[in-house]
């Protein structure tokens, strides 16, 4: 097990209010015994040490008690990870943000638009070409087959393009011979495009994405449990949630994922632990650094944690938060109000299907973590934990 | 040769990452071996110091290696330094940005805009007059013949607007003969507009543009190779693409300048040297003044470097990226996403058409420059140079 590479400092003195942080404790412990989940893990870090760290409840349903290094399974707390490789390309000279798609995966030169009309779906060509910022800040046009039921999303849906038993190259080349939901560019959708990302990683790396991702951050940020699959060694650390019904229905179940899987996916497919999403936070906090090992520059982290979309972009998508943006590969909090929670300005994050989520504060030096399998509450538990976090904030 | 006149110093005193700056050199390197030009002159200055300056590959195919003092055709960044001696002009009371361009040029008076209708071209009349101000900020209607295939660029490219038969005053005469592509102060269109300047500072000054320029601005800071043409003596300095037909292709000739051209042109004639435009370059840094001579104010050259474009103008033109704006002779950056590179707010930089590039960071108290000659492959040096100088700053 990685160590969670900060010391610890008395919350007081990293400018919270101690009681607000035992709150946080028994709301969550409410929650838990709710059975709104099986249990909780938490980390709150500020100034470059951690203020909070808590465990509520157990590990899976009927099971031990929640464990410091239990695994949890981080869907799209994956794809800040996967963009964060990319831009580690960019700033290696073999990658521009500004390239096509198809320069990569020359089978999206030829991508259609679906265009609804009245039962039909006529095909569009593009009226420009999709780009990797377009993949990064989800404005491909690409969408997800169980974000909602349009033509096109049931048509993704239909073509299982998360097939568990082709690779990723294979799904993406599928993902390409469907019609994309929007013109790149006019719409924030929430999609696939990450997992498009994660291939373009593949194709200039000429390798796997996981093997990627364990050299270029894994190994040196000593994310020692963070991978595709957990290991039968590591399967008694495995947090579970109540039910796999939502995630089976989604078509993303990947309970049995026991070794390296076929399909890597970029957009959704990681497990990881507390402590090594907290390294890889830290390392995002840190202006890109993490124990003397510098992943990205801190004006390309700044560039990624800003807001990329042009005010023509239609913003409405319901995970889309009021309020925010989305710059590389993270949402971006570009208003004090209108969001569900309190928060600061310039705040970037992200979560994951089954409850997992962080985020990065700048202005206030602040990341926090939480941990937790129950993808039907995973909203639930999110806007919970912000906002105590922020009310404990002195 | 004219020396760089800036001290160096080490660069991790300047804020820098050595290795990072060691890194932006061994890409370059390899954008030379891939034959994307045959080479590249580079060089970054921080709080009044070099911090990084290096050439790499050839100053021409099959040449000798790329020298400190090669000589650049640096097209469109001659706009910053006509913008920069018109705004003297203004600073001595001799010139107002709210000037109507007729007041020195009358034939403008009656230029009318071109309005499609089906296969023709109507002709309206100005709804206000041109101003200084939208030369300036490229919103005078004007156009240029290489940037689309309107009817008005059709007419614009048929007039031989350019050539070297005529002079700047000739040329300026028949351009305002020619419709305009948009009623004045409506759109961000690229254009003419600073040869039109240029011939406004003619007047202005009772002398020709290229003398001027040398009176005002190339003598007081240095910039012994700066000018209209290369004399036979400097052309084995002469950095050239990889061959001929790039520019012969492009409708470039593909032989320099030797002596004083007939058409001096304020949007893009000027060949220069890395070391000269540095010197310009320091002192827009500077605040308007460098080594103790003083050319414009601070105020002036924040006016200069702040974006001039209402809210209501169209800003959708390719060449004015997203995320800028457009200040007097400059682009200018308003946030710090969406842009195609990492950078600060309030960065302004223009490019040449054979690839050369600029920017200049008030924020960071920084300034950087690019040149190279491969036109084919600008916006991919640009981006590149840019993403790499900022990954590099600690």
């Amino acid at each position: 097990m990685s160590s969670f590479a900060l010391f610890y400092a008395p919350s007081e003195t990293l400018g919270f209010v101690p009681r607000g942080l035992e709150k946080l404790t028994d709301a969550m412990t409410q929650a838990v015994a709710e059975k709104k989940a099986p249990g909780v893990s938490m980390l709150i870090a500020r100034h470059g040490h951690i203020a909070y760290r808590e465990m509520v409840g157990s590990l899976r349903p009927g099971g031990p008690r929640m464990t410091d290094d239990a695994i949890f399974r981080i869907y799209s707390m994956t794809k800040p990870i996967v963009s964060v490789a990319a831009m580690m390309l960019v700033e290696e000279g073999r990658l521009l943000i500004t390239d096509p798609v198809s320069k990569y995966i020359p089978a999206f030169a030829n991508t259609k638009v679906g265009v609804v009309n009245g039962d039909k779906l006529d095909l569009a060509p593009l009226r420009r070409p999709i780009t990797v910022q377009d993949l990064m800040r989800h404005t491909s046009g690409l969408t997800y087959g169980f974000t909602g039921g349009s033509p096109v999303q049931k048509l993704t849906k239909a073509a299982n393009v998360v097939d568990p038993n082709r690779t990723l190259a294979e799904n993406v080349e599928a993902m390409a011979t469907l019609p994309l939901m929007h013109q790149p560019g006019e719409v924030w959708e929430y999609s696939l495009s990450t997992d498009v990302l994660g291939r373009v990683v593949e194709v200039i790396e000429h390798a796997p994405l996981g093997e990627v991702l364990r050299e270029r951050l894994f190994g040196p940020l000593d994310m020692v449990d963070t991978a595709f699959y957990t290991p039968p060694n590591k399967a008694a650390r495995r947090a579970d949630p109540f039910s796999f019904d939502f995630m089976t229905a989604a078509g993303l179940d990947t309970r049995d994922a026991s070794s390296p899987p076929k399909f890597e996916a970029g957009g959704g497919g990681l497990m990881s632990t507390l402590a090594d999403y907290t390294r890889f936070a830290a390392m995002l906090s840190f202006g890109g650094t993490l124990e003397a090992r510098r992943i990205l520059g801190a004006r390309t982290l700044a560039f990624m944690a800003s807001d990329h979309l042009d005010a023509n972009v239609r913003r409405g998508h319901y995970l889309l938060w009021p309020g925010h943006g989305f710059g590389l590969g993270f949402a971006v909090r570009t208003d004090a109000g209108k969001a569900p929670t309190a928060g600061s300005v310039g705040e970037f994050f992200w979560g994951g299907m089954m409850g997992t989520a962080f985020w990065v504060s700048p202005r206030d030096s602040l990341f926090a973590v939480i941990m937790v399998q129950t993808p039907e509450n995973r909203e639930h538990f999110r806007v919970l934990f912000r906002n105590l976090v922020s009310a404990a904030i002195a | 040769m004219s020396s760089c006149a800036l001290p160096y110093a080490p660069s991790e005193t300047l804020g820098f990452i050595p290795e990072r700056l060691e890194r932006l050199t061994a890409i370059m390197a390899r954008q030379v071996e891939e034959k994307k030009a045959p080479g590249v002159s580079m060089l970054i200055a921080r709080h009044g110091k070099i911090a990084y300056r290096q050439s790499v590959g050839a100053l021409r195919p099959g040449g000798p290696p790329m020298s400190d003092d090669a000589i650049f055709r640096i097209y469109s960044m001659t706009k910053p330094i006509v913008s920069v001696a018109t705004m003297m002009l203004v600073e001595e009371g001799r010139l107002l940005i709210t000037d109507p361009v007729s007041k020195y040029i009358p034939a403008f008076a009656d230029t009318k805009v071109g309005v499609v209708n089906g296969d023709k071209l109507d002709l309206a009349p100005i709804r206000r007059p041109i101003t200084v101000q939208d030369l300036l900020r490229h919103a005078s209607g004007l156009t240029y013949a290489f940037t689309g295939t309107s009817k008005v660029q059709a007419l614009v490219a048929a007039s031989g607007v350019g050539n070297q038969k005529r002079t700047l005053a000739e040329h300026v005469e028949a351009l305002a003969a020619l419709p305009l592509m948009h009623q004045p102060g409506e759109v961000w269109e690229y254009s003419l507009s600073t040869d039109v300047l240029g011939r406004v500072v003619e007047i202005a000054e009772g002398a020709k543009l290229g003398e001027v320029l040398r009176a005002r601005i190339f003598e007081p800071l240095g910039m012994a190779d700066t000018a209209f043409f290369i004399p036979p003596s400097k052309l084995p300095r002469e950095a050239q693409p990889m061959s001929p037909q790039v520019y012969m292709s492009l409708g470039v000739d593909p032989n320099p300048m030797t002596e004083p051209p007939r058409f001096e042109s304020g949007g893009g004639g000027l060949l220069s040297t890395i070391g000269d435009y540095a010197r310009f370059a320091a002192m827009l840094s500077g605040g308007g003044e460098l080594d103790g001579v003083r050319i414009l104010g601070p105020r002036m050259i924040r006016f200069m470097a702040s974006d001039h474009l209402g809210p209501h103008v169209d800003r959708s033109h390719a060449l004015l990226a997203p995320g800028h704006g457009f200040g007097l002779g400059f682009g200018v950056r308003l946030q710090y996403g969406l842009a195609t590179t990492p950078g600060s707010v309030g960065d302004y930089y223009w490019g040449g058409w054979a690839g050369t590039t600029f920017r200049i960071s008030p924020q960071d108290s920084l300034f950087a420059i690019f040149m190279t000659q491969a036109p084919d492959n600008r916006e991919h040096f640009g981006w590149t140079f840019g993403n790499l100088l900022n990954a590099a700053i600690l």
